[in-house]
């Protein structure tokens, strides 16, 4: 009884916070979303006899950032425009599918997510925006939630959800950015429309190295942050750890983006 | 009395060319990054231009594999000739700049008995540690309880900051890398 009439309330406030939301237009678009601090099991095993994270409160980003706004960042910040950077900072594929170097063109809307950035630009993006990509530990927090609960994650209609955009065929253009309804947090897109860069992408430790420990790679990590879990339930999110284990800081894919986080004021 | 300055000239002129050209896009001189040494002073990652380098990241208070890493970057020092180890720069870059101060690196040489006449060790800020990481592709997590979760890389770099041979063989010297650090040795003169 009390579970139902929680789930109303968190409901209604929701559907008032959607409201206020389209109401207040393009500018509240960018305001950071605050995030209140918390702990939760992570996937990522944390050292022995460490079973939960402590998330500091922070604010995300509602939505990933699009291309207008990293080609307002590129015009402002010449060195990332993609016939200028540096090879170290990103491969030979970083902003193709915009027309030029400085326009979008009819294959890159404005408020569709942009994509084919490596790490090095998006965290220089966050930078001049003074503010820095989000860590594994606050994405993954953030990325628990559904519309009306924290952690979704024991929900299994929700886990297919997220199983089932997997599934479906990359390819197809994508959505223009906050498609999906805000989750818990009053934060979009965390799944369904791009993978997304964290801070610490190269810290996730899920590389076939990690599984050789015992083997003649014993010395290969120092520590106890090898990822060895098998849990089934967390498939789609360890799909994601997976993904970004695989990644170096100057790849670009087609369906990779990112969004922004600061620490709380 | 020209004719005589004329070779001077030459020589500066090719020194001045040298220096201001420009850096491979995929060198990792081009990332902003400043150290501060075990010895306090301050260098421009790009400063190291001009010489091989052997680098690698670890932290002093990893009591595990990063003293193996040391070991094995001397190992590599001590094959080499009295010229050949002249010339080339040995970098290890913490990946714990809260807890590495000057004295945690000035320690850490001390135990390791690295050689700080041609060895550094040094610190950076957390952003920039970040970036050199990702430079490398070295992994590392700090974990909840202070201890660093990394990968071992021993990484060479030529003269202008690229990378030319990567190894995380901490058993034995690696006979790939130790051709690849002699070929830059040979390049360089």
């Amino acid at each position: 009884m009390i579970d139902v009439r929680r789930v109303l309330t968190s409901g209604c406030a929701l559907a008032l916070a959607a409201l206020a939301f389209t109401t207040t237009g393009a500018a509240a678009d960018l305001a950071p979303v605050p995030i209140v601090a918390g702990s939760f099991e992570s996937v990522l095993p944390q050292g022995k006899g460490v079973a939960t994270v402590q998330v500091r409160a922070f604010r995300l980003d509602r939505t990933p950032v699009t291309n207008a706004q990293f080609l307002r960042f590129v015009r402002s910040h010449p060195q990332w425009r993609r016939d200028r950077i540096a090879r170290l900072f990103a491969d030979a594929q970083y902003l193709t599918q915009w027309q030029g170097a400085i326009t979008l063109g009819a294959a890159a809307r404005a408020a569709q997510p942009v994509t084919r950035v490596s790490w090095f630009a998006a965290k220089a993006y966050c930078e001049a925006r003074g503010a820095r990509l989000p860590t594994w530990n606050e994405w993954e927090y953030v990325a628990a939630a559904d519309e009306s609960v924290a952690d979704a994650r024991g929900n299994p209609v929700w886990r297919q959800r997220i199983l089932d955009w997997y599934a479906r065929p990359s390819g197809v253009a994508l959505s223009d950015v906050g498609h999906g309804p805000p989750n818990y947090y009053g934060v979009s897109d965390m799944h369904g429309l791009t993978w997304e860069w964290v801070l610490d992408y190269n810290a996730l430790l899920v590389s076939s190295d990690s599984r050789e420990q015992g083997g003649a790679d014993k010395t290969k990590f120092c520590g106890e942050g090898a990822l060895s879990t098998t849990d089934r339930d967390n498939y789609a999110v360890l799909m994601r750890i997976a993904f970004l284990s695989s990644l170096e800081a100057g790849y670009t894919t087609a369906n990779l983006g990112f969004r922004c986080a600061t620490d709380a004021p | 009395m020209k004719p005589r300055r004329l070779p001077l000239l030459g020589v500066l002129l090719a020194a001045a060319a040298f220096a201001a050209e420009p850096l491979p896009g995929e060198s990792l001189y081009q990332l902003p990054l400043r150290l501060t040494l075990q010895d306090g002073s301050s260098l421009p990652l790009a400063g190291l231009r001009g010489s091989p380098t052997v680098i690698t990241m670890f932290y002093a208070s990893c009591d595990g594999v990063c003293p193996a890493i040391a070991f094995s970057m001397r190992r590599m020092e001590k094959s080499l000739d009295a010229a050949q180890r002249a010339r080339m720069q040995w970098l290890m870059v913490s990946f714990d700049p809260a807890r590495d101060n000057v004295e945690a690196l000035r320690t850490f040489a001390t135990d390791n008995n690295l050689d700080t006449g041609r060895w550094r060790l040094a610190r950076a800020e957390t952003s920039g540690v970040r970036d050199l990481a990702a430079a490398l592709n070295i992994r590392y997590r700090e974990l909840e309880n202070g201890v660093f979760s990394h990968s071992t890389e021993i990484v060479l770099l030529d003269a202008d900051g690229v990378i030319r041979a990567r190894t995380s063989n901490l058993t034995s010297l690696d006979p790939e890398f130790r051709r690849a650090i002699a070929a830059q040795l040979e390049r360089q003169r």
